[in-house]
């Protein structure tokens, strides 16, 4: 039996909770073409930090090739919407 | 003797006493100058004394070798030191200087107003693992002795991190200056959280220490030989520890905690400079 898709806006609450939760950020910085780095300040050590919280979260693995290629809020939608869906 | 020349001298021409300030200033400048040049070309010759003295003391345990390096380099920054005093170059004040003495490891953290803030704080500490830009890792004078001291790259965050928590756990102090880069002039750059991190994880209380420079010298883009007119006083102060526990609550991440400390330790030294800026 197949698990049902799992939407992309579910996806993005799911992050926002990690986001918000994890890392002291305002619900209005997160918008898709929000910028890791640049708009949301996280730095290197919160981008691992944040790979271990996603993980744990969406119980999903993600490689160092896949968190170094994410540059924005939905890009990283993008990539666990593909995972998870691929897993269902 | 000062009113017979002053009734001996021929007539001034108009505008005459006005040019002759400028030139005598210049002149001062120009001395300062080949004084500062001075003082440069005797840390180059230094360097290569202390890189001679380290690689002859250079034996026993990796620790202890690099102990003994940094004990060196302490001596020499302080001998450089008195050497730019008494060549008119610098003035050096500290306040509340004594949180900086005694044993035991600490996290020191300072603002980087000029090229020399590493010396002072070095001089001052006769133990600190410090952290180094490639560029000085790189350099012909410098390379072998940030080797030997044990001093950290500023490459990988992460690591990084790992490598400053891990000294602090074998009772070393380390020295790092937040900015990353030196400050801009008069102001700060936005702090990166590794000071923070670092504190976050070693539980090491953070000393901060303040460091202004007036008239400004040796800025970020500023030549050697661009030097002010008066002499530089560097003031470094020395704020009171700052425990990283109480960053971490019931309910707090670390990444929040990281935010809040690095947040309030930017705080604390825009309200230091503001502070001087004041008094001045």
């Amino acid at each position: 039996m197949t698990q049902p898709e799992v939407s992309k806006d579910e996806i993005f609450k799911r992050l926002r909770d990690v986001l918000v939760g994890g890392f002291e950020l305002r619900d209005e910085q997160l918008v898709p073409t929000a910028r890791l780095v640049e708009d949301l300040e996280l730095d290197s050590l919160d981008l691992v930090d944040f790979a271990v919280r996603l993980e744990q979260h969406v119980d999903l693995e993600i490689a160092e090739e896949e968190l170094k290629s994410i540059k924005t809020v939905q890009d990283i939608v993008d990539l666990l919407y593909q995972k998870l869906n691929a897993r269902s | 003797m000062t009113v017979t020349s002053q009734v001996a001298a021929p007539p001034v021409a108009p505008g005459a006493a006005s040019r002759r300030v400028p030139s005598r200033r210049r002149l001062a400048h120009g001395w300062r100058a080949l004084r500062t040049g001075v003082a440069f070309a005797s840390f180059g010759v230094g360097a290569i004394v202390v890189a001679a003295i380290t690689a002859v003391s250079a034996r026993g345990v990796p620790a202890r070798r690099e102990l003994r390096t940094q004990r060196i380099v302490h001596h020499a920054f302080r001998l450089w030191l008195w050497w730019m005093v008494c060549l008119r170059l610098c003035r050096v004040s500290w306040i509340d200087g004594e949180r900086l003495a005694g044993s035991g490891p600490r996290l020191v953290v300072a603002n980087h107003p000029t090229l020399i803030d590493v010396i002072l704080l070095l001089a001052r500490l006769s133990q600190a693992d410090c952290i180094v830009k490639t560029a000085a890792r790189r350099n012909p004078f410098m390379r072998r002795i940030v080797a030997r001291a044990g001093y950290l790259a500023n490459d990988d965050g992460d690591a990084l991190v790992e490598s400053c928590a891990d000294r602090i756990a074998q009772g070393r102090s380390v020295l790092l200056f937040p900015e990353g880069t030196r400050s801009p002039r008069g102001g700060l750059h936005r702090f990166q959280r590794g000071a923070a991190h670092i504190a976050l994880k070693s539980g090491c209380p953070i000393v901060p220490v303040v460091i202004t420079c007036r008239p400004p010298t040796l800025l970020k883009g500023q030549s050697w030989h661009d030097v002010p007119d008066g002499r530089p006083q560097w003031v470094l102060r020395v704020g009171a520890p700052i425990d990283p526990a109480r960053y971490l609550d019931a309910g707090s991440t670390l990444p929040v905690a990281a935010r809040r400390l690095t947040a309030d330790l930017q705080a604390l030294y825009e309200q230091g400079l503001g502070a001087d800026e004041e008094h001045s």
